[in-house]
C-alpha cells in the first residue's frame, strides 16, 4: 500500500495539480463567452476604427480608404470649431443635467420615505417616464414645445413668461435647454426611485438613535442620511453623467443639432459626420478622441469615488 | 394640536406628490390622447381635453395602411432576439461572478459596467461599415448583436444579485449527494433563479426595444422597429402628429406595462442589484 | 435624573393588533427597573413609548412630573440603547459619542470633557478613533452605552442591551451595568426577556405579558426579585421566574385530619400537606373539594429514606451540571389544559414531567425508585381558573 504511494507519488500529485489548475480557471471559462462576444461587438469594431482614423475615407467618393493621412483627421477635429461647440454643448448639458436631476431626484426621494398610503403607488406610477423610450420622449416634447400649439408654450404664456417667436426649440438661446428639459423629465424619477430604496436602506434603528439624541431634519439629513447613501448617491451621479454625455435621441428628434450648433452634441457629431456625411476617416479620428475621453472621465471617477468597495 | 401640526404636514406632503405626479405622469397621458384625437384638435389653443376619441390613427397606422404594423414585429423580433441571444451568455458570468471568489472580479465587474456606459454612437460607426462589407448590413442578426453590448452587462449585474440570492449550501448539499457541477445547476440553481431569469429577461427586452440609435444605423426599410418608422412621419410636410402618437403608443406601452407589473423588482434593478448604501 | 410614571397607558398598533393595555407602572429616582416577559408581551413597546418612539392610544407618560406624553424624542431628555446598539457607521467613536452633545449645542471644550470621561469610564480611550465596523461586538456595546452616559439625561432606556453578546461577556457586563448604575444614579428603565438577568439586576422587576383584550393587564407583578420569587402573584409570574421552571401540578383539596390532603389523579393515596399550611395559607379553606394548581419549586423535594417523605417515583432521568443536579420523574395527570400563561400546553399523553432538584452527590441512578419529600410550607397554590395565587 505505502509502496504504490511512493512509486505513483509524483504522477499523483501532476494530476492533482492539473485538476486544480482546471478548477481555477473554470469561472474564467464561464465568463469568457460573454467577454468574447463583447470584445467581438465592441472592441473590434474600435480598433478598425483606429486604423480608419489615420485614413482619409469618405464612403460618397469611394468604398475603400483614399490616403494615409496620419494625425491628420485629428487635427480637423480638434480643430473643427463644430467639434468644440459639441464638446461644450455636451460638457453643458452632462454637467447641469446631473446636477439637477440628482437634486431634484433626492428631494423627491425625501418625500416618498414619507410612508403614507398610496405612497406605492406613486412611487410605481413615476417608473413610468424612464420606461419610454427616449426617442418616443423626444417625439412627446416636440408635440408639447411645438410654438403652434403645443402645451408647454401655452402654459408658460398663461403664466406670462415670454416665449421666443420661432418657437423653444427654434431659438439658440432656449434649444439647450429645452433639450435639458426633455431629459430631466424622463430620468429625474429614476434618480428619485434609486434614491428612494437607498434611503430606505439606512438602518431604522440609526435614525431613531439620531432623533433621540436631538437631530433635526437638516442634521438628520446632512449627517446621518446622505453619508450613508453615499455609495448609491456616486453610483447615480456617474450614471447619469455617462448617459447625459452619450446623449443623442433628444437631439435628433427635437433640434437635429440646431439652431446653428447651439444643441450639437457629441454623440449627434459624430453620427452627423460617419452617418450622414460618410466621413468615416474623420468619424473614427472624433470616435477615438470621445472614446479616450470617456474612458479617462470614468477611470478617473471610479479612482476616487469606487476604492474601497466589494 | 399636535394633530393639528402633524394634518397640515400629511396636506403639504400629498400636495407636492400631487404636483410631481401632475408634472411626470400628465404628459404621458397627454401623448396617449393625442394618438385618440381627431386631427383638427391637435394643436388648437387652448388645448382641447374633451373630445370625441377616434381610433383612425391607429387604424391608419396599424392596420389601413398599416405602415407601422410591420415595424411593430420587428421591434418585437429585435427584442426577442437580443434576449434569447443575451441568456446563454450572461447566465454563465453571472453564476462564476457569484460563486467563485475569483482574482479581478471587482475590476471585471467595473469593466461590464463600463461598458454600459461607452457611447453607443462610438462603436456604431466602425460596426456599421463592418457590417456593410459582410453584407449583413440591415439584417436583424446585425441588431441583436450589438444589442447585446446593453443587455449582456446589465444581465449579469442584475442575475449575479439574484444568484447570490441562492443559498450555496443547497448546490454543496447536491454535491455531496453526488451530483455533477452541470446537473446541480441545472437542476437546483436554475429553477431557483427562475423568476430572477424573468426579471433580467424582461429588463432585457425593455433596453433592446426602447433602442434608436442602433436600428436606425443598422436597419433597412424591411427591418426598420418602430420608433424608427415614426421618424419617417417628420420627413413629410406637415407630420401626421396622430399617426405618430399612435406609433408612439405602441413603443410605449409593452415597456410601460412591463414595468408596471414587476414593480417589485423595478428598484432592485434600476440599482443593479449590488449596490448598497 | 428623574422618575419616569406610566399612568394607565394602553397602545394599538395601526394593523389592529393590541400592545399595552391599562399599565401602571411607577419608576422611583435612580431606581433601576427591569420589564421582563416573553415575546410579544409589550416590553419593548412600552420602553419605545417611554422614548417617544411609539405614540401610545390612551394614557399618559411622565418624566420628573412633567407630563410627555406629546413631546419629541428629541426633547424629552432621555437616552437609549438599543439591543443592536445602532451605533452611527459611518462616525468614530468619538464623533458617536460626541453627536448628541453636539445636537444640544454644548460647547466644544465641554462635549471633548465629557467625551473624554466617559471614555474613560468604559475603557474606550484606545478605541476613539475607529469606526463601529472595526470593532468587537462587546466594544461596540460599549461604545452604545458611552454614547447614552455622556449626554447625562434624566433617564436611561435599554432594549436587551446584553442579548447580542456571547454567555460569558453578558454575564461580565451584568455585573458592570449594576456598577455603573450604582455610581451614576440614573433613572434606568431595562427591558430583557432572559428572566436571570432581570433577577440580578433590578432594584425591581415587572413581569408582562401578552394582551388581546382592552380590559387585560400586561403587567402581571411588579416587585422586587426576591418578592417576585417567593411570592409570586399569579401562575404566569411563577412560572416565568425561576430556572428550571416552577413544577404545576393539579390537585383536589379536602379536609384531612391535621391539614390539608391534596388528590393528584392518578395516584392511590393523597399528600399530605401538614396542618402548618392550613394556617400559612388560610385562602385554601375556600378551596375545599374543589381543584387547584400546586407550584413546587424544584428546590422544594428532597431525597428521604423508605418510610418517610410524601411520594414514591421512578426515576426517569437525571442531569447533573457540576453544582446541581436534577431529577425528572413522571407524574399522571387528568387530561385537560394545564395553562401556565406562557403557552398552552396540552398534555395529550397522561403523563407530566417533574423536575426535583438534588444534590448532586445524592443522585440515584435512572430507574430506580425513590422517595422524596415535599415541602409544603412553601408550595405555593393557584386558583387553576384566573391563575391567582392562593394567599
Amino acid at each position: 500500500m505505502s509502496n504504490s504511494a511512493i512509486e505513483h507519488g509524483p504522477a499523483l500529485a501532476l494530476v492533482a495539480s492539473a485538476a486544480r489548475r482546471r478548477r481555477r480557471l473554470f469561472p474564467y471559462l464561464l465568463i469568457a463567452p460573454s467577454v468574447v462576444l463583447l470584445v467581438a461587438v465592441t472592441i473590434f469594431p474600435l480598433f478598425f476604427a483606429l486604423k480608419n482614423s489615420f485614413f482619409f475615407w469618405n464612403l460618397q467618393m469611394g468604398p475603400e480608404p483614399l490616403g494615409f493621412i496620419g494625425f491628420g483627421n485629428y487635427q480637423m477635429a480638434l480643430t473643427s470649431s463644430v467639434f468644440m461647440a459639441s464638446l461644450v454643448n455636451t460638457l453643458v448639458l452632462t454637467v447641469s443635467g446631473t446636477v439637477l436631476e440628482v437634486l431634484l431626484g433626492l428631494a423627491i426621494a425625501l418625500l416618498l420615505c414619507h410612508a403614507l398610503p398610496g405612497m406605492s403607488v406613486a412611487r410605481a406610477l413615476l417608473i413610468m417616464p424612464t420606461t419610454i423610450a427616449p426617442i418616443v420622449v423626444g417625439f412627446l416634447f416636440r408635440y408639447m414645445y411645438d410654438p403652434t400649439g403645443g402645451l408647454i408654450p401655452w402654459l408658460l404664456t398663461a403664466a406670462g413668461v415670454p416665449i421666443p417667436k420661432v418657437g423653444l426649440l427654434g431659438s439658440g438661446a432656449t434649444a439647450l435647454p429645452s433639450i435639458l428639459f426633455a431629459d430631466m423629465w424622463q430620468w429625474t424619477p429614476f434618480c428619485a426611485i434609486v434614491l428612494y430604496a437607498a434611503l430606505l436602506s439606512v438602518p431604522q434603528h440609526v435614525i431613531e438613535a439620531a432623533r433621540l439624541d436631538g437631530a433635526s431634519a437638516w442634521t438628520m439629513l446632512r449627517r446621518i442620511r446622505l453619508p450613508l447613501i453615499r455609495k448609491t448617491l456616486s453610483f447615480v451621479v456617474m450614471l447619469r453623467f455617462m448617459q447625459l454625455f452619450n446623449t443623442f435621441d433628444l437631439v435628433l428628434v427635437l433640434t437635429r443639432g440646431g439652431p446653428g450648433s447651439s444643441t450639437r452634441t457629441l454623440g449627434y457629431t459624430l453620427y452627423q459626420q460617419g452617418l450622414v456625411d460618410f466621413n468615416i476617416g474623420l468619424a473614427s479620428a472624433m470616435t477615438w478622441i470621445i472614446v479616450i475621453m470617456v474612458n479617462a472621465l470614468i477611470g478617473l471617477y471610479v479612482l476616487f469615488v469606487f476604492k474601497d468597495w466589494e | 394640536m399636535r394633530k393639528g401640526k402633524h394634518l397640515l404636514r400629511t396636506s403639504l406632503i400629498y400636495a407636492g406628490l400631487l404636483l410631481i405626479l401632475l408634472v411626470f405622469v400628465g404628459p404621458i397621458l397627454w401623448f396617449i390622447l393625442l394618438a385618440v384625437r381627431p386631427s383638427e384638435t391637435v394643436f388648437a389653443v387652448p388645448p382641447v381635453l374633451l373630445f370625441k376619441p377616434s381610433p383612425a390613427a391607429f387604424q391608419a397606422t396599424f392596420i389601413d395602411p398599416g405602415t407601422n404594423r410591420h415595424q411593430l414585429f420587428n421591434s418585437l423580433i429585435v427584442a426577442g432576439g437580443a434576449v434569447l441571444l443575451n441568456l446563454p451568455f450572461s447566465f454563465p458570468a453571472a453564476y462564476a461572478l457569484s460563486r467563485f471568489r475569483m482574482r479581478g472580479r471587482k475590476n471585471i465587474m467595473l469593466w461590464y459596467l463600463g461598458l454600459l456606459m461607452a457611447p453607443p454612437v462610438a462603436f456604431l460607426i466602425p460596426y456599421f461599415v463592418l457590417m456593410s462589407r459582410i453584407g449583413l448590413s440591415g439584417t436583424y442578426l446585425a441588431m441583436i448583436l450589438i444589442m447585446q453590448t446593453i443587455t449582456i452587462p446589465f444581465s449579469v449585474w442584475l442575475m449575479k444579485s439574484f444568484i447570490d440570492e441562492v443559498p450555496v449550501e443547497l448546490e454543496e448539499a447536491a454535491r455531496v449527494d453526488g451530483a455533477k457541477w452541470h446537473r446541480v445547476i441545472y437542476r437546483i440553481t436554475l429553477p431557483l433563479v427562475r423568476p430572477g431569469l424573468i426579471v433580467t429577461s424582461m429588463f432585457a427586452f425593455v433596453f433592446s426595444w426602447n433602442n434608436a440609435a442602433f436600428p436606425l444605423v443598422l436597419s433597412n426599410q424591411k427591418t426598420a422597429t418602430l420608433p424608427i418608422g415614426t421618424l419617417s412621419y417628420f420627413a413629410t410636410a406637415g407630420a401626421t402628429w396622430t399617426f405618430i402618437g399612435a406609433a408612439a403608443v405602441a413603443a410605449m406601452l409593452p415597456p410601460m406595462i412591463i414595468f408596471l407589473v414587476l414593480d417589485r423588482y423595478v428598484v432592485r434593478g434600476l440599482t443593479f442589484g449590488s449596490i448598497k448604501g | 435624573m428623574a422618575s419616569l410614571g406610566f399612568e394607565n397607558v394602553s397602545k394599538r398598533f395601526h394593523d389592529g393588533t393590541l400592545a399595552l393595555a391599562q399599565v401602571d407602572l411607577d419608576i422611583a429616582h435612580g431606581e433601576f427597573m427591569v420589564l421582563v416577559g416573553p415575546s410579544g408581551c409589550g416590553k419593548t413597546t412600552l420602553l419605545r413609548s417611554a422614548a417617544g418612539l411609539e405614540e401610545i392610544t390612551s394614557g399618559e407618560i411622565r418624566l420628573g412630573g412633567r407630563v410627555v406624553t406629546d413631546v419629541d424624542p428629541s426633547e424629552r431628555d432621555v437616552a437609549m440603547v438599543f439591543q443592536n446598539y445602532a451605533l452611527y457607521p459611518h462616525m468614530t467613536v468619538r464623533q458617536n459619542l460626541a453627536f448628541g452633545l453636539e445636537q444640544r449645542r454644548l460647547p466644544r471644550a465641554e462635549i471633548a470633557k465629557r467625551v473624554a470621561a466617559t471614555a474613560s469610564t468604559l475603557g474606550l480611550e484606545r478605541l476613539l478613533d475607529r469606526k463601529p465596523a472595526a470593532l468587537s461586538g462587546g466594544q461596540r456595546q460599549r461604545v452604545a452605552m458611552g454614547r447614552a452616559i455622556v449626554r447625562e439625561p434624566a433617564c436611561f432606556l435599554m432594549d436587551e442591551p446584553l442579548s447580542n453578546l456571547d454567555a460569558n461577556l453578558r454575564v461580565q457586563m451584568r455585573s458592570e451595568l449594576k456598577l455603573l448604575n450604582a455610581k451614576l444614579g440614573v433613572t434606568t428603565l431595562y427591558v430583557t426577556h432572559d428572566q436571570v438577568e432581570a433577577m440580578t439586576m433590578g432594584d425591581r422587576v415587572a413581569v408582562l405579558s401578552p394582551v388581546s383584550h382592552p380590559n387585560d393587564h400586561n403587567l402581571q407583578q411588579c416587585a422586587p426579585p426576591a418578592e417576585l420569587y417567593n411570592n409570586p402573584a399569579n401562575l404566569f409570574v411563577a412560572g416565568f421566574i425561576g430556572s428550571p421552571a416552577m413544577n404545576f401540578v393539579r390537585a383536589r383539596v379536602e379536609r384531612g385530619g391535621d391539614g390539608p390532603e391534596l388528590w393528584i389523579s392518578g395516584l392511590p393515596s393523597p399528600l399530605r400537606a401538614g396542618a402548618r399550611v392550613a394556617a400559612l395559607r388560610p385562602g385554601l379553606e375556600r378551596w375545599q373539594g374543589r381543584p387547584v394548581i400546586l407550584g413546587i419549586r424544584p428546590e422544594f423535594f428532597s431525597l428521604v429514606a423508605v418510610g418517610q417523605g410524601d411520594l414514591d417515583v421512578d426515576v426517569v432521568m437525571i442531569e447533573m451540571t457540576g453544582a446541581d443536579g436534577y431529577l425528572h420523574f413522571e407524574l399522571p395527570v387528568a387530561p385537560g389544559p394545564i395553562e401556565i400563561g406562557l403557552a398552552e400546553e396540552t398534555i395529550p399523553h397522561r403523563r407530566q414531567q417533574v423536575t426535583a432538584r438534588i444534590e448532586p452527590k445524592l443522585l440515584p441512578r435512572a430507574g430506580t425508585r425513590v422517595r422524596l419529600a415535599i415541602d409544603f410550607a412553601r408550595t405555593h397554590f393557584f386558583d387553576p381558573d384566573a391563575g391567582l395565587a392562593i394567599c
